[in-house]
């Protein structure tokens, strides 16, 4: 008898030790009311894969250029609802385009089940997530942009070579606060509807880098150098930026 | 009966252990005697969070020990030098104004002595970056045949016949048996306590200094793209910890990070040291082929050199640099003296202890 108090007493013991020692996992996603949705970031340039360091993508001005680095900020989905309404996923997240472990993003907002027309965020930060000194580790934290232009952090740094006639030059696309003057872009998802049905979502986001040198404004690289404090380059990224993403699926 | 109660015992403890996430720093502390001390490492507003292994957690017995080993000449093979002999506090741990480093056999090595300050923060080590880790980098320069050229193997019996060390890395450590990698803890644990931010820069942004008008030129300089230093002399650290091509030559003798990863792309791309304390770390770059800082300013205003992988960053190479006029390179000199620390180099906590 003393034995089977024993082993009894034993197994409340165990039982409380795990209950007390052990931090809790997650709950899975059981109510079926709302799904989880991952966002991952994928680059091309018109359809080719992005390569790094090598001179073989043409602008639609002609420019034959490479891409060295590709780091931004993309923050603020919104989900726009059949019907009316918005959903809101207040988060931002860093892609560095040769970092794997960047470019997939799964915030823990969750979605409520309904129909949605299409979706859109910001490229870059805006104003209110934009405040130097947010971040303070690394990689985000060498995304600053200094006070003295600034404030706040790139929006974007996209780097590389061009041939121009024969003699190869830098480029730096960097985007962001220029000068107090936010440049952020609000994007929008055109071929973008799904439905929340209980199942969780992962969805694809493609940037084609050429989108950046064109339409409406049609971009030389030779002018893509030092234009942090540049107000009119500036814009025009802006305005360019709008239509860089598009869906490769949700599903 | 009694079985029962050493197996409940044993099954309770036995759940604790594989049950639990381990506290690193509680396990290492556990595994003395008494224990070592945590030591209470304060990191100032504003730095990032510091990466510390979880098998290296500071201790006090740890930073104390490792402070020791680095001053000591007993990890060489002829007893006459040490880590601080190539690392001098005055010079901010490099050095001593010397472009290479003579090895206790008279050889001279192929790069720069970096500074050590702040490098707790770095992601990587050496001009190369092949170190991942303070720990890892602390593992070189004791066998290297061209710097203190002691075996491993013979360090230990040295270090185990020592007086004071087998007590000092059991205070440490919780063992008496040493071995490479405990050396290595210690001296890292020593580094990541090398803390700089009293510079006149650091009290700028707390409010306690304010700049002359040649420096607020340097500081508009540097933080702007007239200059464009900010972008791989990065945050809070002044440095991205990353690696970049600056222009220094067209033809390549040394590839730096290209011989790392073996691809093209990273010939001659070398780590970005840091600026702080700049002004005592000299002579500069990979390779020390400046001897001053106004010659540093020189080759970006005007000796910029292109090459297939020189960084993008560096905007104005067509041009052969900034372009600075010897007004704007003063006030860029009077910006870079700032970062100077002179706490830290004089910090007794740092000192040989000998």
């Amino acid at each position: 008898m003393r034995k089977y108090r024993l082993t009894y007493l034993i197994s409340i013991l165990c039982f409380f030790v795990i209950l007390l020692a052990c931090k809790k996992d997650s709950p899975p996603n059981d109510n079926k009311d709302y799904i989880n949705m991952t966002f991952s970031f994928a680059h091309e340039v018109d359809g080719l894969s992005l390569d790094f360091d090598t001179i073989k993508y043409t602008n639609s001005i002609g420019n034959n250029y490479s891409v060295a680095t590709l780091k931004y900020f993309i923050s603020d989905i919104i989900l726009h609802k059949s019907g009316g309404g918005t959903v809101l996923i207040d988060a931002e997240h860093y892609i560095d385009a040769v970092d794997p472990t960047t470019l997939s993003f799964s915030p823990t907002d969750m979605i409520p089940n309904g129909t949605y027309t299409y979706l859109s965020f910001t490229f870059g930060l805006d104003s209110a997530k934009n405040v130097s000194a947010s971040y303070l580790n690394p990689p985000e934290n060498n995304m600053e942009w200094p006070l003295a232009m600034g404030p706040g952090y790139h929006y974007m740094k996209l780097e590389g070579k061009y041939d121009s006639l024969g003699i190869i030059k830098n480029y730096q696309c960097h985007t962001g606060q220029s000068m107090g003057n936010p440049y952020f872009v609000n994007l929008t998802l055109p071929v973008s509807s799904f439905t929340a049905n209980g199942k969780n979502l992962a969805v694809e986001l493609i940037m084609n880098v050429n989108k950046w040198w064109e339409s409406p404004s049609l971009i030389d690289l030779n002018d893509v150098t030092g234009i942090m404090g540049n107000q009119v380059m500036q814009l025009q990224f802006m305005g360019n930026g709008a239509d860089v993403f598009r869906v490769g699926s949700i599903q | 009966m009694k079985r029962y109660q050493i197996l409940g015992v044993l099954v309770i403890a036995g759940l604790f252990f594989t049950n639990c996430k381990k506290d690193p720093l509680i396990e290492d502390v556990s595994s003395g005697s008494s224990g070592p001390t945590p030591y209470n490492l304060i990191t100032p507003n504003g730095f990032p969070f510091m990466n510390i292994p979880a098998d290296n957690p500071l201790t006090v017995e740890g930073v104390s020990l490792g402070r020791r080993l680095f001053y000591d000449p007993i990890l060489s093979g002829d007893n006459t030098q040490s880590c601080a002999s190539c690392h001098t506090q005055a010079f901010s741990f490099s050095d001593n104004g010397n472009q290479f480093s003579t090895g206790i056999d008279g050889f001279l090595g192929g790069r720069n002595s970096p500074a050590i300050i702040n490098a707790g923060w770095s992601s990587s080590l050496f001009w190369d970056g092949r170190a991942a880790s303070l720990e890892e980098q602390a593992l070189g320069p004791v066998p290297n045949p061209i710097e203190m050229h002691l075996t491993w193997t013979d360090a230990m019996v040295k270090l185990n016949a020592h007086p004071d060390y087998p007590t000092l890395f059991s205070k440490a450590f919780g063992t008496i048996s040493i071995d490479s990698i405990l050396v290595a803890k210690a001296i890292a644990q020593f580094e990541r306590t090398l803390i700089s931010n009293d510079s006149k820069w650091d009290k700028y942004l707390r409010g306690e200094a304010s700049l002359t008008a040649s420096e607020a030129r340097g500081f508009d300089i540097f933080f702007t793209e007239k200059g464009d230093c900010f972008h791989c002399h990065s945050t809070i650290l002044f440095t991205d910890n990353l690696f970049h091509n600056n222009g220094l030559d067209d033809i390549f003798t040394d590839i730096g990070l290209g011989a790392i990863t073996g691809s093209s792309n990273d010939n001659a791309k070398f780590k970005s040291p840091t600026l702080r304390n700049v002004e005592f770390t000299a002579p500069y770059m990979h390779d020390g082929r400046f001897n001053t800082l106004e010659e540093v300013i020189t080759f970006y205003s005007e000796g910029v050199k292109f090459s297939p992988t020189i960084s993008p960053l560096m905007k104005k190479v067509a041009q052969g640099g900034l372009q600075l006029n010897p007004l704007e390179k003063q006030d860029l000199l009077s910006f870079l003296r700032m970062l100077s620390d002179t706490t830290f180099v004089n910090n007794p906590d740092y000192s040989d202890p000998f």
